[in-house]
Formats: C-alpha cells, structure tokens, sequence
C-alpha cells in the first residue's frame, strides 16, 4: 500500500513561513491499495486531496472511506472544503468511533449550520455514508483490514490500525501517554489506573509489528509537564511505544504550530543519533511525502 | 490610525506554497489607534499570530476591541487559538451580530463546544483568561477610544446578511466591507455607500473572478469589479481586495490586479503583513 501525507500540523492550521517545509495542514492522510481509498481524518489537508480525487475520477461510482480518530476542529475542518463531498460521482463512506451523546453525522452536519456555513451537509451532492464503530471493531474494506481501539485524550477519541498487502499502518493520534491523566471520557466506571493501563495496551496493540506507526509528537517533555491536561505526547512516548510494540519505522506527526521547520529537523536529528542501536527508525512526517509500505519494508517514493 | 494585515484568504487556510506572497491566513485586520487601542477587524486564523504578536509588546492598559462581520468559520475561528483568550488582565471587547434564533454570545459558545474544541470556556468563566464582553451592534455606532465606529448590515446576496464597518478616527476614514454580495450591483446598496464614503482606505471582498461570481450567486461574496464599483460610487480614493479565493495562487493574483491598471481609484490585492498608515 501507498500512504500520502496531506496534513500534518496539529490544534489549528500554520500559513507561516516558519512551516513551509514540513507543512502548515491539519491532520489528513491517504493510504492506498489496488485503487481503494482509505483516508484518516479531514483536517485541512482534506482539501488538496479532495481536488486530486476529483480530477483522477473514473466514470462510474468512486467509492472513498474516510475514518476520523476523533471529532475536534483540526480532524474535520477539511470536511466543508473536501470537492468529492458535492460531487455526484462520489460515494463517502465515514467512520468514527460510537459516542453516547451525538454522532459523526450531527457533529460533521453542526460544522456545516447557518451561521458557520452557507452548505448545508444534506445539500451534498455526493452520498455520504456513516458508520458508527464500536470499540475494537474489525472493519473490512476493499483490500482494508482496519481496527480501532480508544485512545487517552479528552473526549472520545480512537486509533487506527491498517493492514493491507502484507504491510501494516499505525495511526496514534490524538493521544496521551498513560502515566498522569485519565482524560478519555465515556468510559464504563472502572478505577483510573485500570484505563490508564488498558489505554496505553490499546497503543502497544494499534503498533504492534507495524510498519510504521504516525504518532502525535505534539509536545516537547517541558510543554508536557505544563500542559498536561491537552492530551498530546512526546518523540520519547512514541518510542517507547515502537520498542516495546517492535514496530519498524516511527513517524513524528501533529506538529506543534509553533514548532518551526528547523526546530523540528534539530528535533529529530538528535533523537535518531540516540536511536541508532535500536531496531526502528524514526522520521518526521512531511507534508506531500509518499511512502511505500511493504511487510518489514517502508520506503520513501520520489 | 495604522492598519495591518494579518490574514487576507477567504473561506480555508491556505499553507501550500503557491499562496506564500500573499499569505494563507483566513481574515484578519488590525488597526493601531492614536492612544495605543486596538481594533480588530474579524478573527479568522490571523488572528492567532497578530494576538500572539500583540501579547509580546507587554501589558496593555486599554481594551482590545474586536469587531465581527458575521459567524462563519472562517472570520471566528481564531478565537479559541488565541493566547489572549487564556491571559488573564486583558479586556477583550466582541462586537458583532446575531443570527436568527441565536445570540452571537451562543453562537461563539457553539464554536466551543467539547466535542469540537476542549478549552477552558474564556467567555463565560471570570476565572479563565481575559475578560471578555460580547455586545451586538446592530445597525448602530460606538466609540472605541478616539475613533467613532459605524456599523452596517449588508446583504450576502438575497437571503443572508452580514455586518460591515467604518472606523472614522483623526479625519481619516478606514472602510471594512468583507463576505458581501450585492443583488442589485453596489449602487442599488446604500448602507453600503454610506460606509465606504470618502474612505481613504476601502478594504473589499473581492473572493471571485467576474465568471465565478456569476455561476456562484447566492454565495455572498464580490470580485474586484464590485469593489471599484464602490469606490468609484462612493468617493473612496483606495481599494484592498480581500477575501482571495483559496483557489487564487499568488500568480493569480498578480495577473487579476496587472488586469486593473486602467481602474479610475488606486487598487491592490491585500497582502499578509503588510501595513499602512492613514
């Protein structure tokens, strides 16, 4: 499978020239195989993928899967703007984790209500499907095996695990590590530290032997200990979690926005000269790069 | 009065590349005022980083006024990625409009709820960050330190309607009239005509190209020949088109204002960081 990163910025989108190397959208990226369509999350960067989909499409009925991790502003603000939406050719299959107070539906559908927008989502031109998951549920499309299991950030949030061609693809984001704060919510009544342990086993089996694993790096271990309750992690959570979960290859990923571009590659040089000797390399997703990903192989296209 | 641009594009951030010039930012105006007050025009994602730049002059001993032109994403959505919001000491001021059945107070909330947006509720608790006032205007005027401010309902074409502004301080006049689109052409606008005129400075909605705009009525946005249309009817003497199209590159853009040359009034495109002086 072929995986694209479209958006990689984290909270809200960065048009400063501090960004322009690693990129300023937030969270989207498109995984591919054999010409199915799975994409993971509708930040901003839904919207240059959208205009590509739209000019590549066949025909007949294109079929799209979009999963969102979790329903905050920087993972469905692309939405609005995402052409194939208002395209009769299209057929959109959404997926988000069943919550007990609202749904994808509503929530995608109140984004796009007078006074915040003149679109109304029933006015779409495409069909949208919605799919409620539940918690560890295996879902099957086209060549997709994909898997979710909640994740320890405030709300209701969950991570992805994709399997297709041999290869497999962690998506860990938004997340917290487990060693403070319980900040999940609408979990059944158990004590904190049973969650905060059942959640941090949810990350080790989202990237279990996975080939690469997308990891929220939002926070450097000064911003977390400050701000702790915003649910985000570190480069040092996400290897801890790819050495006990032996993963391959750990991508960087929802950048702070004021992270700049230079921050981030001092960032990264530094912890992979202290990775050297471990058996996973670390990289920073970049807005625009192609990956190729083969069982025990991650490469990086031109 | 000193005005600056902090985001010039309409409807989506824009980061690519191909917008770098003229900046990806969605609407965002700031305007310094002789005693130091500021005003400022839309809170879009520029927002973010000219609150950030205002936070690092140090402490402010007059109110930050904030003037809204109406509740789409993209002229709100820098509120709760504001530093501001969140530091205590500050007077933030919100001006603005309501829409049917909802209050603009509701409707900043609705932007805040915790399944979009986990923050601390700044509007409506004392104890978090600055202290915020929401006031709706209406069709009315207010003093904001030595400047008077007008407002103005304007029509987004025949079935939608936002709030424009004229901020008159010093004998000089700054027009903001953004998210507009006139059914009858600027001249069949008065409210319109009484905001932008004599203005030194108009800054216009100008998101799409003649063609577009046609195939696109009902949207509420203008293109650079209604906004020198305006101008021309009104008497002011500067045109800044505002509002690009997230499909406009800065190439575009070059190429629509080189097209503008034999315009009757000065015109440029708005472009991110820059600054005049009234």
């Amino acid at each position: 499978m072929k995986l694209r990163f479209w958006g990689v910025r984290g909270s809200c989108p960065v048009a400063r020239p501090h960004v322009r190397l690693f990129g300023g959208n937030t969270a989207c990226v498109q995984i591919t195989s054999g010409g199915h369509q799975l994409i993971i999350d509708a930040g901003t960067g839904i919207r240059r993928l959208g205009e590509e989909l739209v000019q590549s499409a066949n025909g007949g009925q294109n079929h799209l899967s979009l999963l969102i991790s979790h329903h905050h502003w920087d993972h469905i603000q692309g939405f609005p703007h995402f052409t194939p939406a208002n395209d009769e050719r299209f057929t959109i299959h959404l997926y988000s984790l069943r919550r007990p107070d609202t749904g994808l539906r509503e929530l995608l559908s109140g984004q796009q209500e007078l006074p915040f927008s003149s679109i109304p989502l029933d006015s779409l031109r495409s069909r949208l499907e919605f799919s409620e998951l539940e918690d560890n549920e295996l879902l099957e499309v086209g060549p997709f095996k994909v898997r979710n299991y909640r994740l320890n950030h405030p709300g209701i949030t969950c991570g992805y695990r994709v399997e297709a061609d041999g290869g497999v693809v962690a998506y860990i984001c938004d997340v917290a590590p487990s060693r403070d704060l319980l900040l999940a919510e609408g979990l059944p009544d158990r004590r904190e530290s049973f969650w905060l342990r059942e959640l941090y086993e949810n990350q080790l089996k989202l990237a279990s032997q996975a080939d690469l694993v997308i990891y929220d790096t939002f926070f450097t271990p000064e911003w977390y200990y400050q701000r702790k309750h915003w649910g985000h992690s570190t480069v040092e959570d996400g290897v801890e979690v790819c050495r006990y979960a032996s993963a391959r290859h750990l991508f960087m990923f929802h950048h702070n926005p004021e992270r700049t571009d230079q921050e981030l590659a001092c960032l990264v040089l530094r912890h992979q000269r202290e990775l050297q000797s471990e058996d996973f390399r670390l990289h920073v997703a970049r807005e625009g790069d192609v990956y190729q990903v083969e069982s025990g192989e991650v490469r990086l296209c031109e | 009065m000193r005005v600056t641009f902090w985001g010039v594009r309409g409807s989506i951030t824009t980061p690519e590349p191909e917008y770098a010039r003229y900046g990806g930012n969605t609407p965002c105006v700031a305007v310094l005022l002789a005693d130091g007050s500021d005003i400022i025009l839309d809170a879009g994602m520029g927002f973010r980083w000219m609150t950030m730049d205002l936070l690092s002059q140090g402490p402010k001993s007059t109110p930050v006024s904030l003037l809204l032109t109406h509740c789409h994403w993209d002229h709100i959505q820098g509120i709760p990625f504001s530093p501001l919001m969140y530091v205590p000491g500050y007077r933030v001021c919100i001006y603005g409009r309501g829409s049917p059945g909802h209050s603009l107070q509701e409707n900043l909330l609705r932007q805040m709820e915790p399944a979009y947006c986990p923050v601390p509720n700044f509007v409506i608790r004392e104890d978090v960050g600055a202290h915020v006032e929401i006031s709706e205007l209406g069709d009315g005027a207010v003093r904001i330190g030595p400047a008077r401010v007008m407002a103005r309902t304007l029509p987004r074409g025949r079935r939608d309607q936002c709030t424009g502004y004229r901020i008159e301080e010093g004998g000089r006049v700054l027009a903001y009239l953004t998210d507009v689109e006139y059914p009858e052409g600027p001249a069949a606008c008065p409210e319109a005509l009484e905001l932008a005129r004599d203005a030194d400075l108009l800054i216009h909605d100008a998101q799409y190209l003649p063609a577009e705009a046609e195939a696109r009525t009902g949207w509420g946005h203008s293109s650079a020949q209604d906004a020198i249309a305006l101008a021309g009817l009104s008497g002011a003497r500067r045109v800044a088109l505002y509002h690009h199209d997230p499909a406009r590159t800065d190439h575009d853009l070059d190429v629509l204002v080189a097209g503008l040359e034999s315009a009757q009034v000065q015109v440029f495109a708005a472009r991110e960081g820059l600054q005049i002086e009234l």
